[in-house]
Formats: structure tokens, sequence, C-alpha cells
């Protein structure tokens, strides 16, 4: 595994208020493939997430992405890392407008060709409500239409957050097969969770189980 | 009644004129203002949130009297003779109602910032896309803000007095005018500018009122 091409926490804290950690000493490296987080409510999985996904800055510790140090790094290296990561929360927030909107939101304000739109939406089971005001869709539609915008891209790094939550068994395994499926195209993806997720045993590099702000385990399969 | 009702509408336009001009420069500098104040949340941004929001209810014979000493011709800004014209009165009110505005934005802004902000940024928007996000998103709330500060302006009466100096045809507005008809004995255009005025209060609150519900059933 390359080095230069992942992203890795170093002895990370944070906290929100001052003097209570809700992480301590937090190090672990995303690579291809999918890396789970498991752990409890309230375990630090989300507020991780956020650190690994460029959105909060650790009060100490390190985030170094592809080699750089990102905290350190300029503002014009930064805002060229953060396009390669991109977060989804486990209540998505979705832009007003249509299903389409928001769907080619991350290709718009990148200038990119606006063609892969339609495609993604098929994939992610939302290609008949492109023209829906999203006002009008349920939980489980909304999460479908946020992780077809946080794919359409082609981002590397993915951070999933609760990806599953609000979802039936149809939509679930749909959502399990296309994680796998851009898993294998070299994404990384990293899944945090409370629930059990099956995933295809090659697909999966690493488990690390979170309780209370610190990781107490890492499981390793690459 | 011709001669009453021009009358009445003269000072109507220039009421709107004037108090809009007000709301326009306020919006100029609070807009960016409270998206600073929203993206930094320090101690330093939380404490001019604190100000702004304790300047609201500012007494507007003393924003009134304070101008009056720096535009008059003793005063610092005294050589740019705006004492006494409509301009004065602009300034003054857009210095007025900018608490009001800056308080309410960043106030409902605070929670859609969060949203916004992060969604926009992850999905590779820059600082000022993720801006341009956010005012997109939060249009409603924008309106709100923008429309109860300029009904603040609009019913204002101390600083149009003492900056305006309530000239006839020139910086006589609709608060003005009904104090001085009073004075005066004059009932019956009191009495009708009063209506218009709050005919003018009336709309916009509405106005306020049902934007406020539709941002809230987003
Ligand atoms: N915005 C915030 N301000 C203050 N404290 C917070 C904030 N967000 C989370 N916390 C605290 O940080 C700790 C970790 O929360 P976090 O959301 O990261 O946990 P989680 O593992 O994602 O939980 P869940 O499974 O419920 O989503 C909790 O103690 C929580 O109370
Ligand atoms: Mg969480």
């Amino acid at each position: 595994m390359l080095i230069d091409k992942m992203i890795t926490l170093e002895n990370v804290w944070f906290s929100y208020e001052d003097e209570h950690y809700v992480l301590r000493n937090i190090s672990l490296s995303v690579c291809e493939g999918v890396t789970v987080i498991k752990g409890p409510n309230g375990s630090g999985k989300t507020t991780l997430l956020k650190i690994a996904s460029l959105l909060l800055k650790p009060k100490k510790g390190h985030v170094i992405v592809e080699g750089t140090s990102f905290w350190s790094a300029s503002r014009s290296v930064r805002e060229k890392l953060r396009r390669k990561v991109v977060y989804v929360h486990e209540k998505p927030y979705l832009f007003k407008g249509t299903v389409y909107d928001n769907i080619a939101y991350p290709l718009k304000i990148r200038g990119y060709d606006l063609s892969r739109v339609v495609d993604v939406a098929k994939e992610f089971g939302v290609g008949k409500i492109l023209n829906t005001n999203v006002n009008e869709l349920s939980a489980g539609m909304r999460q479908l239409v946020a992780l077809a915008r946080t794919f359409v891209f082609k981002p590397k790094y993915v951070f999933l957050d609760e990806p599953l939550a609000n979802l039936d068994d149809e939509n679930k395994s749909r959502i399990i097969r296309i994680i796998e499926k851009y898993a294998r195209k070299g994404i990384a993806i990293v899944v945090a969770t409370h629930m059990n997720i099956n995933f295809r045993k090659e697909i999966v590099s690493k488990i690390a189980f979170m309780n209370n702000g610190v990781i107490v385990k890492v499981s390793k399969y690459k | 009644m011709e001669g009453l009702y021009q009358e009445v509408l003269a000072i109507t336009l220039r009421t709107l004129w004037i108090s809009g001009t007000a709301t326009i420069l306020a919006i100029s500098w609070s807009i960016p203002l409270s998206l600073i104040l929203i993206s930094s949340k320090n101690r330093i941004s939380i404490f001019i949130q604190d100000f702004f929001n304790a300047l609201i209810s500012l007494p507007t014979v003393v924003l009134g009297l304070a101008l009056y000493l720096i535009l008059s011709k003793s005063g610092p800004l005294g050589f740019l003779g705006l004492l006494y014209t409509p301009l004065a009165i602009s300034i003054g009110q857009s210095i007025l109602i900018t608490p009001i505005l800056v308080s309410m934005i960043t106030s409902s802004f605070q929670k859609l910032r969060d949203e916004v902000w992060e969604t926009a940024i992850t999905l590779g928007a820059s600082e000022f896309q993720a801006s341009i996000a956010l005012l997109r998103e939060g249009t409603l709330l924008l309106i709100r803000a923008i429309l109860a500060g300029f009904n603040r302006a609009v019913g204002e009466l101390g600083v149009a007095l003492i900056v305006g100096g309530n000239i006839k045809g020139f910086t006589r507005v609709l608060t003005t005018t009904i104090a001085l008809e009073l004075t005066k004995g004059n009932f019956e255009l009191a009495i009708y500018l009063g209506i218009v005025l709050l005919t003018l209060s009336t709309i916009v609150t509405v106005a306020i009122r049902s934007l406020g519900l539709r941002g809230a059933y987003r």
C-alpha cells in the first residue's frame, strides 16, 4: 500500500468544548477498500469521520493526506486536497430544488460536464425521480440522492456516516453492492456504523472498534 | 381633497425611497458581516453578535443626536453638507437597522450554516461557493430580515426628524409629517398618513410572518 495514496490520522485529539476530549489519541490510516468504524452511540464515530474528511480540525495531532500534513498546508493546497474527499452525514442535507440539481451540484462547482448525472441517478435507484423536488422525498430517498451526489464526481476518499440508516432491505443491499463496486475500483470508503453490515470479506480492509473516544481494537484483513 | 391626496402620495413615495435606500445600504454591509460572523465561531464573533443584539433597541433620538453632532457644520463630517438632506436620513436609518439585520441573519442562519456549509464544502465548494449556497438556501430567511429592517426604518421618527429637519417637499416623511401635523392641529392629514403607515407596516409584517412559516416547512 502506498503511503502517499491515503489519509492518515496521527495521535489526534479533539474536543468540541474546551477540556473535554471526545477523541483521544486516535491513530488510523484509511486506504483502498472499505474501512468500517464500529462503535456504540456517542463513541465518537461521526467526529472521527469529520476529522478524517477534513471538515473538523483536530486540537492535537496531524491529518496526513497523501503525504501532506493537511492543516499546515496552504489554503490552495487544502482546497485541492479537499476536493478528493467527501463526507456524507447520517441525515444528509439536500439543497433546495430537484433531485437532479442536487446530484449535479458537485459537478457544477467543479465545472465538469453534467452528462453523468442521469446514469449515476439510475445506478442509485433515483433515476425516475430526477425532476422531483427534494421536499417531497422520504428519508430513505434522501439518503439515496445524497449517495448519488457523493459518487457522481469520482471522489478518492468517501466517508459514509450510517449510510444504511432509513433504508429498506432492498435499498440496503443495493447500497452495499454499490459500495463494494466502488471499493473494488480503488476508492477508499470509510463506513461508520453501529450496525452489523455484511460486506463481502475480500472488500473490507479493516474494522476499527471505537468506544468512548478511543479506538479499542483494529482488525486488519489486508 | 385632490391636493391632500397628492401630498399623501408624495410623502409616501418619499418615505419608501428614503427608507428603501437605507435598507439597501444596510444590506450591503450587513450580509457580508453576518456571513463572516457565522463562519468564525470564536469568542470575538459571539461578542460582536451580542453587541449588535443589544443595539437593536437603541433609541432613535440618541442615534439622531449623535448623527446631528457629526453632520452639523461644526461636526467632523460637516463639510459634506449632508445635514437636512434625504441622504442623511437614509444613512441614519441604515445604521439604525444594521443591528436588526445582523442579529436576524446570524441567528436564523446559524443552524442552516452548519448543514449547508458542511455539505457544500465537502462536495468541493470553495468558501465563496459555499457562501453563495448558504445565501441561496437561506433566501427566505434573508428576505425576512430585510423586511423587518425596512419596517423599522419606515416607522422610526427620531433620526428622520433630527437629521432630516422635516423640510416640506424634501425631507418630510410619513412619521415626521404625522408628528408635525398633529402639533398644528391638522388631524385629517395626520390620520390619513397614519393609515398609510399602518397599512405599510401591516403588509410587511404579514409578509415576514408568512415567509417565516414557509421557511419552517422547508
Ligand atoms: N456539536 C457538538 N458539540 C458538542 N459535543 C458534541 C457535538 N457533537 C458530538 N458531541 C459529543 O461528542 C461525542 C461523540 O459524538 P459523535 O457524534 O462523534 O458520536 P457517534 O459515535 O457518531 O454517535 P452516534 O452513533 O449516536 O452517531 C459525544 O459525547 C457527543 O455528545
Ligand atoms: Mg454519529
